[in-house]
Order: C-alpha cells, then sequence, then structure tokens
C-alpha cells in the first residue's frame, strides 16, 4: 500500500547536499577514494532518476544510504567472488593470547568509562576512526555495513553470501582488534584516566 | 537444575572471560538465548575485566555512530 508522498520529490540539489555525508562512509568502507566518488556519484544520478519514489517516510539520507548501500554491497560480491575470503580458524581458536590457558584474561582490560563519556572526547573517536583504519580490510568492510550503514546480521548473511557464523566471527575479530588497538591509550583518554 | 558437572565447560553455568568475550560481541549483533544471557549476566555480576569489557564495545559502537553522524 503505497502511502501519498508526504513531500514533493526531491530535486537535484537537495540530493547533492547529502554528497559530503555520504563519501564520509563510502570511505570508511571501501578505503578507495576514487571507488568511494564513483559509488556516491552514481547513488545521486540513480536517486536522481528515481526521485519521484522518494516518499519522504524516511529521511533523504537514510533513502540514499540504502541506495549506497546497495551498490557497495554488489559491488563486494563481486570481489569477493573472485577473491574468495579465507574464513581463518574458528573463534575458538581466535585470540587465544589473550587468555590464559583457563579462559581468564592475560591482559587485563584497562578500567573504561561509560560509552557517553568516552564518545565525548575527541581523542576517543578519532582513536576508533585510526584502528578500523589498521583493521583488515574484509574485516573492516563487514564492521563498517554493520556499525555505520546499520545492517544486521542477517542482511550481512544475504547480502554478502555468507554464513551467519561467518558474520559473527567476523565481527567478533573486528571489535577485538578494535579493543587490542585502543588498550593502547584509546580507552583512556585525558582528563577520564584515574 | 543446570548444574556444572562437566569438566568441559559447555553447558556449565559458570563461563571464562573468553566465553563471555564472545557473547559480549554476539549480543551487540542478535538477541542472545535465554541461557546464554544467564551465563552473561552472572559473569558480568562476577567479573569487573568483563564489565570493563562490554563497556569498550558499547564504546566502539556508540563511536563509529559519533564518527558517521558528526559533521
Amino acid at each position: 500500500m503505497a502511502k501519498p508522498a508526504a513531500t514533493a520529490p526531491p530535486d537535484f540539489s537537495q540530493l547533492a547536499e547529502q554528497r559530503a555525508y555520504l563519501m564520509k562512509i563510502a570511505r570508511l568502507e571501501l578505503r578507495d577514494e576514487h571507488l568511494a566518488e564513483d559509488m556516491v556519484s552514481e547513488t545521486i544520478a540513480q536517486a536522481f532518476e528515481h526521485r519521484a519514489s522518494f516518499r519522504g517516510d524516511s529521511s533523504m539520507r537514510t533513502w540514499l544510504t540504502t541506495i549506497l548501500k546497495n551498490r557497495i554491497v554488489d559491488h563486494l560480491r563481486r570481489q569477493w567472488r573472485e577473491q574468495p575470503l579465507d574464513p581463518g580458524p574458528a573463534v575458538d581458536e581466535d585470540f587465544d593470547p589473550l587468555f590464559d590457558s583457563s579462559g581468564h584474561w592475560s591482559q587485563i582490560p584497562s578500567d573504561t568509562p561509560d560509552p557517553e563519556q568516552l564518545c565525548s572526547q575527541d581523542a576517543f573517536l578519532g582513536a576508533v576512526r585510526m584502528c578500523v583504519e589498521k583493521l583488515p580490510q574484509r574485516i573492516a568492510q563487514v564492521f563498517v555495513l554493520r556499525e555505520v550503514f546499520g545492517s544486521d546480521t542477517k542482511e550481512l548473511c544475504k547480502d554478502l553470501g555468507l554464513t551467519s557464523s561467518n558474520v559473527w566471527v567476523q565481527l567478533y575479530r573486528a571489535r577485538v582488534m578494535l579493543r587490542m588497538c585502543l588498550e593502547k591509550g584509546g580507552f583512556a583518554p585525558e582528563g577520564v584516566s584515574a | 537444575m543446570n548444574v556444572p558437572t562437566k569438566k568441559k565447560d559447555d553447558g556449565a553455568v559458570m563461563i571464562t572471560c573468553k566465553q563471555a568475550s564472545v557473547l559480549l560481541s554476539k549480543r551487540e549483533d542478535m538477541p542472545l538465548g535465554r541461557m546464554d544471557a544467564v551465563k552473561l549476566k552472572l559473569h558480568l555480576a562476577l567479573c569487573s575485566f568483563c564489565r570493563n569489557v562490554a563497556r569498550q564495545f558499547a564504546g566502539i559502537r556508540l563511536a563509529m555512530q559519533r564518527l558517521r553522524d558528526r559533521d
């Protein structure tokens, strides 16, 4: 049931206003300036072509993000088909150095403030961005789709042709690698640490 | 009644930090099963190290949203 359009179809300049935002998330996902430019330009062109189908019941940013995400997952699927993902060791065997033989932390996690307090520090956000850039490419691709594009695990499986256990292993790896990277001072931004 | 009698810890109520860290990540992506949720809650009640890791994972999630949304 199509609801009557709440807003007039967007004009080109309204779409183009979202370009900077789309570039920011495309860069995080793709780590390739030219590819990100291409994907974002195609997204805006496609959105303009189909502007009559924009109903205004989601924000324009959300609508454009979905179009961009679909282009990106098509691209990743093609790329991964040519170079299949090595699933790596099962998660149980992973990160063994982090834990002793009885499953306790061998390196004690640092005292960490709550998320709001952490994220009020630009230094923390900067450290997270730097650590994401250091993740292995494919782990980062899955992680950024999850956390930035907001795909849930079902979508990730369907979009990327991965099993659900593969998806959550990749996400677990990403989070553990990020926290290891952030343990080098990232969790104790100035003024927060004891 | 689920009593931790087995040597191998599958099924035991008490889980290790290693198992807790897997569940802490998993719950960011899907609702945990009832038993897993209970095991994790119990572990977190007893383990300040894993409570820190829980805040770290939550902080990473929030940071990604902030990096996306701030201009």
